[in-house]
């Protein structure tokens, strides 16, 4: 599998067998190819949001998490609505406020 | 034969249309979610002009755009509408389909309609400078040549790995003298916490968005932008279908369909809302959102971890197969206001007043592909849903030997976009079935790095 760019598995993502190179995915969000590593990787160790969606037709991806990851792992990535974008501007508007 | 339909500068349209004054249910207030108040404008102030703030509560019918607006506009506008006659005949079809090109801006889609006007309504707030994040860059590209056009300094925080892997994007935007930087970035509070974790932290939207947003509230005259999901920005889109209403009626047709792909929500609100608006006011036209099955925030839902009523791990389910047992029920009635989907474009769906689908990767990019063997211009891969879904009406109008209009917003170009295009023929995106030892080493590789 080719190396997540820079990212934080650049280093340690083996580069396996050539069969892994299939296993690229268009990325909405990036707007460019990315890789399994990423997606369950890009929050802060833990998966994106949006991978059972984008992986489930292609791999196993539930059994893969569940392996993965502990229950409180999924639970903090996965529990509760997802935030809409004026949620999450308001939160991070809150956080700056507690900040400074 | 008419390929393209032009529409004179003289007739393109002066007004954009602001559907929250025709919606048979009105937007409930944004909620603040720690609280469960109504978001006050004054809440958004720090982040936006008080001129776009009103744009965003109004529920005037329409709103005059600016001169000094329109003359940006004019460099691109009004974009043609092309009938798609080689699709038309590879399908052998005998519906007539329209796209609406909005490749044709600076900027290669439609984000330009409203960074030009967003850009506008910050300098006559006296703001100096903009802050935005980009992931795929071309929201960051469209505020830049925009902020441009206005004097206004601009920077962007790109999601790392796509600052590295779309570096021509990233020029485009220095070319039209956007700062733009690698996110996490050393330059705000949250940038340096993520990099203080990991040096080579390859980033995020969210951060992204964290980072663009807390240099806007720290610094003197700067305020921050966004691309899609607000009502301000759907409005500024609607420039697009009020074009294509007047341009198809130089050509005495009307649509049975009319067709955006659904990512935010801007351009299928672009195309569809006067459309929408007829529809409302008795009109019979079909309105369809084409969205990823990846991410379907109007035809399923997100996916959510299911507590159940048992203390066992239960899967992980779309919200719309546990329904109300899982959901409570208030947050189920406006749950498509949950996701990252217009509010308004959720409303409507919600109310029966469009209908969404959801099209796969690899069915995206074939449409893709078919379309640029056809009708030659490659379209941007968000495009390609649009394209899926007008290619599946079009084969329904052969099947019942209909000769339907169908009108679709052709939202951009991809031609920076090669590499998925790539992906996608030498058969990366297919299908795998990851042996058991990937998975293994996969694991062993996330807990490594824990
Ligand atoms: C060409 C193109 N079309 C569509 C979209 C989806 O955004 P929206 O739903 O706001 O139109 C994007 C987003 O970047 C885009 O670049």
């Amino acid at each position: 599998m080719r190396a997540v760019v820079d990212g934080r598995f650049a280093s340690t993502t083996p580069d396996l067998s050539p069969q892994k190179d299939v296993m690229d995915i268009y990325c909405g969000q990036l707007g460019m190819v990315t890789q399994l590593t990423y997606c369950v990787s890009m929050n802060e160790g833990l998966p994106c949001r949006n991978v059972i969606g984008c992986w489930e037709a292609r791999v196993d991806i539930m059994a893969l998490l569940k392996r993965a990851f502990t229950e409180e792992e999924l639970r903090k990535c996965f529990s509760g609505l997802p935030k809409s974008r004026l949620d999450r501007i308001m939160e991070i508007l809150r956080a700056i406020d507690k900040e400074t | 034969m008419n390929k393209k339909i032009f529409l004179s500068e003289q007739d393109m349209p002066r007004e954009w249309y602001n559907i929250q004054a025709d919606l048979p249910n009105p937007l409930p207030p944004p909620l603040n979610p720690e609280t469960g108040e109504p978001i006050s404008p004054d809440m958004l102030a720090p982040i936006f002009p008080m001129n776009l703030i009103e744009q965003e509560v109004s529920t005037e019918r329409w709103i005059k755009i600016p001169d000094e607006v329109l003359e940006r506009l004019v460099m691109y506008r009004p974009s043609p509408l092309c009938r798609a006659y080689s699709l038309e005949k590879f399908l052998q079809t005998p519906a007539r389909i329209y796209y609406k090109n909005e490749g044709v801006s600076p900027a290669g889609s439609h984000k330009p309609n409203t960074a030009i006007a967003q850009a506008y309504y910050n300098k006559v707030a006296g703001i100096k400078r903009l802050t935005t994040e980009t992931g795929a860059g071309q929201w960051g590209s469209a505020l830049a040549f925009a902020c441009n056009q206005f004097d206004l300094e601009l920077k962007i925080y790109m999601v790392r790995v796509s600052y590295n892997q779309k570096p021509y994007r990233r020029i485009m935007m220095e070319t039209w003298g956007g700062k733009c930087v690698p996110s996490p970035s050393p330059d705000t509070t949250a940038g340096r916490k993520f990099l203080e974790q990991n040096a080579d932290h390859p980033g995020s939207l969210g951060i992204a968005i964290s980072e663009a947003i807390e240099d806007a509230v720290t610094s003197e005259n700067t305020k921050y932008s966004l691309g899609s999901v607000l009502n301000h920005v759907l409005m500024h889109q609607t420039i697009i279908g009020l074009e294509a209403e007047k341009q198809l009626k130089m050509v005495g047709d009307y649509p049975d369909v009319v067709i955006g792909c659904a990512g935010g929500g801007s351009n299928f609100a672009g195309i569809s809302f006067p459309f929408i608006r007829d529809k409302i006011y008795g009109k019979n036209v079909r309105i369809v959102a084409s969205e990823p099955t990846s991410c379907p925030t109007l035809t399923k839902g997100p996916y959510v971890y299911d507590f159940g009523d048992t203390a066992q791990m239960t899967p992980l389910l779309p919200m719309y197969s546990i329904g109300h047992e899982f959901v409570p029920a208030p947050i189920h009635a406006g749950g498509l206001r949950y996701h990252g989907m217009a509010p308004l474009v959720s409303r409507l769906c919600m109310d029966g007043l469009m209908e969404a689908k959801a099209y796969n990767q690899l069915e995206t990019f074939g449409a893709g592909i078919t379309f640029a063997r056809t009708e030659g211009f490659i379209p941007a891969p968000e495009t390609n849903h649009a394209i899926a879904c007008a290619i599946d009406e079009a084969k329904k109008a052969k099947e019942e030997g209909k000769e339907k209009v169908i009108l679709m917003s052709w939202s951009g170009h991809g031609i920076i976009d090669l590499p998925s295009y790539d992906a996608f023929m030498s058969g990366k995106l297919e299908d795998y079935a990851m042996p058991d030892e990937e998975i293994q080493g996969l694991i062993r590789d996330l807990r490594r790095c824990k």
